[in-house]
C-alpha cells in the first residue's frame, strides 16, 4: 500500500514540477535573454518579476479561445494536446535521482524515441488542420526537418546504448558512476544535442515558426490555451532535452556532496541556459541548408560515431 | 491619501480605505475576488501585436531595446499573429488603402483585446490631411489610448502601456462607447474637423502673395534654338548635347527656367521617344539610367512654358560614366492625354508609368501593365491633377461600414491570370500566397504575391501604395518653409538628410549661397543619420535572417546617436532642423563633447558586431549568393546607393559630383563585387566608417561664421538687423507669416542619401507655394527590381534579400 503511495506521490510531485518548471522556464529564459541583451526584461509584477508566468498563465486562459469555422475542428483541437502529451509522457522514464522516477523501463529509451516520433504530429497537423497558407507552409517546414532529424538522434543514442548495455535510463546512469559518456561519447554527445535542438524547434532550427518568414508557422491560427499548451509544450520539450542529456551524457544524479536530485536539477538548469543562450545568438538556417546539414554531415557522423563505439566494445570483449 | 507609517493602524474596517496591508493585497498576489485575479492577469500580461504603419513603429520598437524595455512591464512577448496578440498598437498613419486590412487583422484578435492608437497620426491624421490619409484611426476602430507626438518618444510609449495597465485593471473600455438600447455602440460625433469641412472645401486655393509683394513677372518665353543656348558649355553633358543637336536638327528647345544647370529640352510628344531611345543608345557614353519619369499638370500654371501643353512628361536620364544628367520633357495635350510607353527602351520605366497614370491619368500605350499602383484599386479621379482635392477633409468623412469593407477586400484580391501568371504546372498546382501588406518581414507596409512550387518561388510581384501619404500634393500647399518637415517623413529613418535635398533645391530656385559654416553643419548632420540609418537597417536585417539579439546592440548604439541628434536638434528621428538658407540654429556650447566620445565608441562596437554576425557561419550561408545581379542589371533597373556600389561601380554622387561641400572631406567609397546580399551588407558597414571619418574632419575643422545665409529669401530670415531698418522689418515678417515666395523656375539637386539617390524636382510658379514638387526616391527603384531578383529563391531568401535592399516603404510610397 505505501508502495502504491510512493509512487502517487512521485507521479504527482513530478507532474506538478514540471508543469511549474515549465512556467518558471518561461521567466527564466526572458529574464536571462534580457540580460545578455543588455536590459532587464519582466521586473515589474511580484517580487523580483516573479509572478509574470501567473499573469500571463491567468491572461491566456481567461483568453478567447476560438476554434476558426475553415479549420478542420478536432484535429484542430487535439494538435496541441498531442506535444503536451508525449512531451509528458516522456518524462516517465526520466531517472531523476535514485529513488525518484515514474517507470522504471526496461526499454526507456526506446519509449522516449516512440514519444518525441509522436510529437511531430502535433506541429503537423496543427499546421494542416489550421487551413492557412502560412500554418501549412511550417508544418511542412516541420514534418520534413523532424523525419530527418529522427534518423540521426536514435543513431546518436546507440553508442550510450552499446556502452551501457541496455535501453534502460537507471542501468545507463549506473553505468556511468566512474566517467561520464560525454568523454567516450562526445560525437554522440553533439549529434544528440543538434537533434534535440531541432526536436524542440529552438533557434537555430525554429523554420517551423520562422517569424520573420511565416508569421507564426503552424500556430498562426491558434489562440488563448490552445496557444499555450504549444508555448509550455516547448519549454517542456527543452527540459526534456536537457534531462535526457544529463541522464545519458553528464552521469545523471551523480555528483560528489551534493544530494542527487539537486545534481540532476542543477546539470539540467546549465543547460537549459545553454539552450537560452543559443537563441540569443544564433541567426536561422534555411530550409535546404537544415536538409543538407543533417543528412550530409549528422547522420554519417552518428553512423561513424557508432562504428567506433561498436569496435571499440567488440576489442573490449575480445580482450 | 497620505502614506500611513504607523505600524500599529494597519487595520482596516469594511467601508473604510484600505490601509498598508490593504494597499499590499492589492497591489500583490492575494486577492479577494476571482475577477480581479483576471484583470490582474490580463493587466500585466498584455502582448503587443507585431504591427507597425510607419514612423511612429520604429520608435515603438525602440520601446523594446535596452534602453526604454518594454520588457519590465511583461509586454515584450510580440505576436506576430493577430490570434495570439492582447493589443494593437496603430503605431502610424492610417492609409485609405490599408483600412480594409487594419480593421481585418484588428478583427483576427481575440477579445480581450486593445487598441492603442500611436502618433498624431493614427488620433486624427496629424500633419497628413491629404486625399490618402484616414483622419484618425477611431474612425473606424475602438481606440483605448492616444499617445501624442510625431512621433512620440518610446518613453511616450511607456506612459501609454502603464495608463493601459490601469484601464485594464480596472475593467473599463475607453470612454467613448456607450451603452445604447441596441447595445454597446460608438456614438458617431462629428469631429470639429469634419463640421469645418464645408469651410474648407470654399478656400481650397489660398490666395497668391502677389498682392503683398510685387506681382510676379511670368517669363513666358520664346522658344530658344540650340545653336545659343547655354547647355552645350555644361561640362557633363555637353557633347551629347550637341550630338543630340546635329542628329535632331530643329527639333529641341531649350529650357531656361530650369535652375539647376541641367540640360533640359523640350522635344513633341511625336519624336521623344525616337530622342529618348538616341540617348540610351546612340550618344558616347550613353544615358544607361532612367534616373525619374514623372508628370507635371501644367494647366493653371502662370508662368508655363511656350512650348508646354495641357501636361508634361518629363525624362530625366542620367549617365553613370558621365556623371552627367539630362532632362527631356514633352508637351501632352488634352484632358486625359496618352502617351508612348518607354518601358522598352528602360523596364524600370513601368512603376514610374504606372504612377504617372495612377495620380495624373495619362494612359501610356505599349505598357506591359498600366494600372494604379498608389492609390486603391477602387479610386475615383487622379489625385495630383489640379482638379482634385488635396485635402482628405474636402472629401467626405471616412467610414468604413461592412458592404464597403467586403468590397474593398475583394477589389485586393490577387488575379494570377491578370498579371499572366499560371495557375497550374504540368503536375502540380502553384500556391499563391500573400506576404503582406502587414507582415513581420516586410519592414513596413508592402505586399508581395508568391507564386510558390513548394518554398520555391517562382514569380514574386510586389504590390505597393499601402504607405502613399501624398507628399508630392502636399508640397502644393505647404509654403516652401513649412515642407521640410513632411520631407523628414519620407525617409524616416534618414533624418536631415532628406531636408539637406530638398533645401538644396529650393537654394538653387532662390539663388541662395549658404555660408561654409552651415555648410559643414549639414554634412555632419547627414552622415550622423546615415550611420543611424545603417543602423536600424543592420540590426532588422539579422532580425529577417533569425537572429534576435544584434537588433538591440544596433539599436543602442542608436540610441547614443539620437542623444547627439537631440542635444543639438532637439528632435529625434524627425529633427527637421535644416532651414533654406542655412540650418535652424547654431550649434550648442559643447557639442563636440558628445560626438567625439560617440566617434570613439562606435569602431569597436562595429568590430563586435561584425564578430557577432558578419562572421557567424550561419549567416555567412543564408545571405552569400543570395540576391545577386550584375552591374549591367543595377544600371538598367536604375539601382544607386549602395545596392549599386556592391556589384562592382564606386559610383557615389558625394564623389563623383560633389555637392554641399562634400569635396573638401577625405573619404574612401566602399565597393564589393558581387552584388549579392552579403557584399550589400558589407558596403554598409563600411560606410558607417566612412561617415565617422566625415564626422570627425567636421568636428575638427567646423568653421566659424554665420549658420545662415544673409539673403532675403533665408528662411526665417536673420533677425538681427530687423529693428533696424523697416524693409528688412518687412521682409522678415512676409517671410514668416507667408513664407518666403520663389522666383519662378525649377530646380532639382541629387544627394547621395543613404539608401541612394534622393532629389526633389521643384517647380515655382512665383508664388509662396511650390507648384509642382517630385520627390525622388531611391527605394522605389530599387524595390521595382524585386520581380528579377525573386524568381527561383525561396521564401526565406526573399526575407534576406528585402532586408538586404534597405528600403523604407514611405520612401518607396511617399
Amino acid at each position: 500500500m505505501s508502495g502504491i503511495l510512493w509512487h502517487l506521490a512521485n507521479v504527482a510531485g513530478i507532474l506538478g514540477v514540471l508543469l511549474t518548471l515549465a512556467g518558471g522556464l518561461i521567466m527564466v529564459e526572458r529574464r536571462l535573454l534580457a540580460l545578455w541583451q543588455d536590459r532587464y526584461g519582466p521586473n515589474r509584477v511580484g517580487p523580483f518579476g516573479l509572478l509574470q508566468v501567473a499573469a500571463d498563465m491567468i491572461k491566456i486562459f481567461t483568453k478567447e479561445d476560438w476554434t476558426p469555422p475553415f479549420a478542420d475542428k478536432p484535429v484542430f483541437i487535439i494538435a496541441p494536446c498531442i506535444i503536451m502529451a508525449t512531451v509528458l509522457m516522456s518524462f516517465a522514464v526520466i531517472p531523476f535521482g535514485p529513488t525518484v522516477g515514474v517507470a522504471d523501463l526496461d526499454i526507456g529509451l526506446l519509449f522516449f524515441l516512440g514519444m518525441s516520433s509522436l510529437g511531430v504530429y502535433s506541429v503537423a497537423l496543427a499546421g494542416w488542420a489550421s487551413n492557412n497558407k502560412y500554418a501549412l507552409l511550417g508544418g511542412l517546414r516541420a514534418t520534413a526537418q523532424m523525419l530527418s532529424y529522427e534518423v540521426f538522434m536514435a543513431l546518436s543514442l546507440m553508442g550510450v546504448v552499446m556502452l551501457a548495455g541496455s535501453f534502460n535510463l537507471r542501468t545507463i546512469v549506473n553505468a556511468q558512476q566512474h566517467l561520464w559518456f560525454c568523454v567516450p561519447q562526445f560525437l554522440g554527445l553533439v549529434v544528440f544535442t543538434v537533434a534535440g535542438i531541432a526536436e524542440t524547434h529552438r533557434v537555430p532550427f525554429d523554420l517551423p515558426e520562422a517569424e520573420s518568414e511565416l508569421v507564426a508557422g503552424f500556430h498562426s491560427e491558434y489562440s488563448g490555451m490552445k496557444f499555450g499548451m504549444f508555448f509550455v509544450g516547448e519549454y517542456l520539450g527543452i527540459t526534456l532535452i536537457s534531462a535526457l542529456i544529463v541522464t545519458l551524457f553528464f552521469g545523471g544524479w551523480y555528483g560528489p556532496f551534493l544530494p542527487p536530485l539537486l545534481w540532476f536539477a542543477l546539470k539540467t538548469a546549465v543547460l537549459i541556459c545553454g539552450f537560452v543562450l543559443l537563441r540569443a545568438s544564433m541567426p536561422r538556417l534555411r530550409y535546404d541548408q537544415l536538409m543538407s546539414f543533417g543528412w550530409k554531415i549528422m547522420l554519417p557522423t552518428a553512423l561513424l560515431n557508432l562504428l567506433i563505439t561498436g569496435a571499440v566494445v567488440v576489442a573490449r570483449h575480445a580482450s | 491619501m497620505e502614506p500611513n507609517l504607523d505600524k500599529n493602524s494597519d487595520l482596516s474596517f469594511p467601508g473604510e480605505a484600505p490601509g498598508l496591508f490593504g494597499d499590499f493585497l492589492e497591489k500583490n498576489f492575494l486577492f479577494t475576488r476571482l475577477q480581479d485575479l483576471v484583470a490582474w492577469g490580463r493587466k500585466n500580461s498584455l502582448w503587443p501585436f507585431n504591427f507597425g504603419l510607419s514612423c511612429c513603429y520604429v520608435e515603438m520598437a525602440t520601446s523594446l531595446t535596452s534602453r526604454y524595455d518594454l520588457a519590465r512591464f511583461g509586454a515584450e512577448v510580440i505576436r506576430a499573429t493577430p490570434r495570439e496578440a492582447d493589443m494593437m498598437i496603430v503605431a502610424g498613419t492610417v492609409f485609405i488603402k490599408m483600412a480594409p486590412v487594419i480593421r481585418q487583422l484588428y478583427e483576427q484578435m481575440m477579445e480581450p483585446r486593445w487598441v492603442v492608437a500611436m502618433g498624431a497620426c493614427a488620433n486624427s491624421g496629424g500633419m497628413y490631411d491629404i486625399y490618402s490619409v484616414v483622419q484618425g484611426v477611431d474612425k473606424f476602430l475602438p481606440v483605448d489610448v492616444y499617445v501624442p507626438g510625431c512621433p512620440p518618444r518610446p518613453d511616450a510609449f511607456l506612459e501609454a502601456l502603464t495608463l493601459l495597465q490601469d484601464v485594464v485593471a480596472k475593467e473599463r473600455r475607453p470612454l467613448s462607447w456607450v451603452v445604447g438600447p441596441q447595445g454597446v455602440v460608438q456614438p458617431s460625433r462629428g469631429s470639429q474637423r469634419d463640421l469645418k469641412t464645408p469651410l474648407r472645401r470654399q478656400t481650397t486655393i489660398l490666395p497668391a502673395v502677389d498682392g503683398v509683394q510685387d506681382p510676379v513677372q511670368p517669363i513666358h518665353q520664346s522658344p530658344v534654338r540650340l545653336e545659343v543656348a547655354a547647355a552645350e558649355d555644361n561640362a557633363a553633358s555637353g557633347d551629347a548635347v550637341r550630338a543630340l543637336a546635329e542628329r535632331f536638327p530643329d527639333l529641341l528647345v531649350e529650357d531656361r527656367t530650369v535652375r539647376d544647370g541641367t540640360p533640359t529640352f523640350w522635344v513633341p510628344q511625336e519624336q521623344v521617344k525616337e530622342v529618348l531611345r538616341h540617348l540610351r543608345v546612340g550618344v558616347d557614353r550613353p544615358y544607361k539610367v532612367l534616373y525619374d519619369l514623372f508628370a507635371i499638370d501644367e494647366r493653371t500654371r502662370v508662368t508655363k512654358h511656350a512650348s508646354a501643353g495641357d501636361f508634361t512628361v518629363v525624362y530625366h536620364l542620367l549617365s553613370l560614366d558621365r556623371a552627367g544628367e539630362i532632362r527631356i520633357k514633352t508637351p501632352l495635350q488634352g484632358e486625359s492625354p496618352a502617351h508612348a510607353s518607354v518601358t522598352d527602351i528602360w523596364p524600370s520605366a513601368n512603376w514610374y508609368e504606372r504612377e504617372a497614370w495612377d495620380l495624373f491619368g495619362i494612359k501610356f500605350s505599349g505598357h506591359p501593365h498600366l494600372s494604379r499602383i498608389l492609390m486603391p484599386p477602387t479610386w475615383k479621379g487622379h489625385p495630383l491633377r489640379k482638379e482634385h482635392p488635396a485635402r482628405a477633409t474636402e472629401l467626405p468623412p471616412y467610414q468604413l461600414p461592412d458592404e464597403k469593407m467586403a468590397r474593398e477586400q475583394e477589389a485586393l484580391q490577387f488575379h494570377p491570370e491578370q498579371w499572366g501568371l499560371a495557375q497550374h504546372a504540368e503536375d502540380s498546382d502553384y500556391m499563391f500566397l500573400n506576404l503582406g501588406p502587414h507582415h513581420p518581414g516586410t519592414h513596413g507596409l508592402l505586399r508581395i504575391i508568391l507564386q510558390l512550387d513548394g518554398e520555391n518561388i517562382i514569380n514574386a510581384i510586389p504590390d505597393i501604395g499601402y504607405h502613399h501619404r501624398g507628399a508630392e500634393k502636399m508640397g502644393e500647399r505647404q509654403t516652401w518653409h513649412s515642407y521640410i518637415p513632411y520631407t523628414d517623413r519620407i525617409d524616416y529613418l534618414g533624418g536631415v538628410m532628406n531636408n539637406l535635398a530638398y533645401v538644396l533645391a529650393v537654394e538653387k530656385l532662390a539663388g541662395i549661397e549658404v555660408p561654409d559654416r552651415a555648410k559643414v553643419i549639414r554634412i555632419m548632420m547627414s552622415e550622423l543619420f546615415r550611420i543611424s540609418s545603417h543602423l536600424v537597417w543592420y540590426g532588422t536585417f539579422a532580425q529577417d535572417l533569425g537572429a534576435m539579439s544584434p537588433v538591440f546592440f544596433m539599436f543602442n548604439d542608436r540610441e547614443h546617436l539620437l542623444d547627439i541628434v537631440a542635444e543639438i536638434t532637439g528632435g529625434r528621428m524627425h529633427p527637421s532642423w535644416f532651414r533654406i538658407g542655412g540650418v535652424a540654429q547654431d550649434l550648442p556650447n559643447g557639442w563636440q563633447n558628445k560626438i567625439r566620445e560617440f566617434i570613439k565608441y562606435l569602431p569597436p562596437r562595429l568590430i563586435e558586431h561584425d564578430r557577432a554576425l558578419m562572421q557567424n557561419k550561419i549567416f555567412m550561408g543564408r545571405v552569400k549568393g543570395i540576391g545577386k545581379y550584375t552591374l549591367d542589371q543595377a544600371i538598367e533597373w536604375g539601382i544607386t546607393g549602395p545596392g549599386l556600389r556592391a556589384c562592382g561601380s564606386d559610383w557615389d554622387l558625394r564623389k563623383k559630383r560633389p555637392y554641399a561641400g562634400y569635396d573638401q572631406f577625405e573619404f574612401d567609397v566602399p565597393v564589393a563585387h558581387n552584388g549579392d546580399c552579403l557584399d550589400r551588407a558589407l558596403v554598409r558597414v563600411e560606410e558607417m566608417r566612412q561617415s565617422l571619418r566625415i564626422i570627425e574632419q567636421c568636428v575638427n575643422n567646423m568653421p566659424e561664421g554665420p549658420y545662415k545665409a544673409d539673403h532675403p529669401l533665408t528662411t526665417p530670415p536673420l533677425k538681427n538687423r530687423t529693428l533696424k531698418d523697416i524693409e528688412t522689418l518687412i521682409t522678415h515678417f512676409l517671410s514668416v507669416s507667408w513664407g518666403p515666395v520663389m522666383p519662378p523656375g525649377e530646380a532639382c539637386v541629387p544627394i547621395e542619401a543613404a539608401k541612394g539617390i534622393n532629389s526633389y524636382h521643384l517647380t515655382s510658379d512665383g508664388t509662396a507655394m511650390s507648384y509642382r514638387t517630385r520627390v525622388r526616391t531611391p527605394s522605389f527603384a530599387n524595390l521595382q527590381m524585386l520581380p528579377l531578383l525573386g524568381q527561383n529563391v525561396r521564401v526565406s531568401d526573399l526575407l534576406a534579400i528585402l532586408g538586404s535592399m534597405d528600403y523604407v516603404l514611405a520612401d518607396v510610397d511617399r
